[in-house]
């Protein structure tokens, strides 16, 4: 029981994606999660002092090292990352920090068709002049909340709650059924 | 699908993002205040034919709560505001 209890279950275990040309999904590697809650200028001066860039503008993402800092609201920030995050950024991220890596699952979605496919159940407008590279907002896929950031033209990360990871994949599969050809 | 601006978030979303959160601009009474200013705290509301000004929550986006007024006949948004700051003046 206590090695159950110790060690995270996959959260893409017995789910299968399905294949829809253009658009792939796949796990993303990203695997460590911290949420914090900061005012703008009080977090510019912790990480000024740390010697890093600015914190990015509201629905944004940035790079900054080797973890990403997204800002899906005024106040508040998330980092996510493939390594573990190092005790600089949890430092930044100051005691009231939530460690949530266990509780979202990552979801890559990229592919020449990926727009159209994620359009079938995100209602925000996905061009590019209105859902930029480098944008991140909290959103809906389907029924359920997800947080998306567009990467590069083609490419875009999605967080999701893990217990909503069937149904965003169900939903992906129920939308190869209606997508138009080509 | 209804737009409506969020104001923190700079620009129109999805009517699905949001959660309507009740009429706005409603004081608690200062204490002691007698049964019936609390029951009119509570229970009674505007409801107007017209502008409402309304409290909703920007839950599946960026979280906050903001005040808008809204024609409850048009059903259009005519204003979005941050709690805290003055109602707005809008023509109807
Ligand atoms: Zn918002």
């Amino acid at each position: 029981m206590a090695d159950l209890m110790l060690t995270p279950r996959n959260a893409w275990a017995d789910l299968t994606v399905a294949e829809i040309p253009g658009a792939t999904l796949k796990p993303s590697p990203t695997r460590h999660r911290v949420l914090f809650q900061a005012r703008e200028r009080e977090l510019e001066t912790r990480m000024k002092a740390a010697g890093m860039a600015a914190p990015p503008a509201i629905l944004r993402a940035r790079m900054m090292d080797d973890v990403a800092l997204l800002r899906p609201g005024p106040d508040e920030w998330l980092i996510v990352s493939e390594a573990e995050i190092s005790p600089k950024w949890h430092e930044i991220a100051g005691p009231g920090a939530i460690e949530i890596s266990h509780g979202y699952a990552g979801i890559e979605w990229c592919g020449p068709r990926v727009m159209l496919a994620l359009s079938a159940g995100c209602p925000l407008d996905l061009h590019e002049s209105a859902f930029p590279v480098g944008m991140a907002s909290r959103t809906l896929y389907g029924k359920s909340e997800m947080l998306l950031w567009r990467q590069d033209h083609a490419r875009f990360h999605m967080e999701v709650a893990r217990s909503y990871l069937s149904a965003i994949l169900a939903f992906f599969g129920e939308t190869a059924r209606h997508l138009p050809q080509s | 699908m209804l737009l409506i601006p969020c104001p923190y978030c700079g620009f129109p979303r999805p009517e699905i993002e949001f959660r309507h959160a009740g009429e706005a601009h409603l004081m608690r009474p200062e204490e002691p205040a007698s049964d019936e200013a609390y029951a009119a705290f509570l229970y009674e509301r505007e409801n107007p034919k017209g502008i409402a000004a309304e409290r909703w929550r920007h839950v599946h986006g960026c979280g906050r709560y903001f005040n808008a007024l809204r024609d409850t006949v048009s059903d259009r948004i005519l204003a979005v505001y941050k709690p805290g700051e003055v109602r707005p003046e809008v023509a109807s």
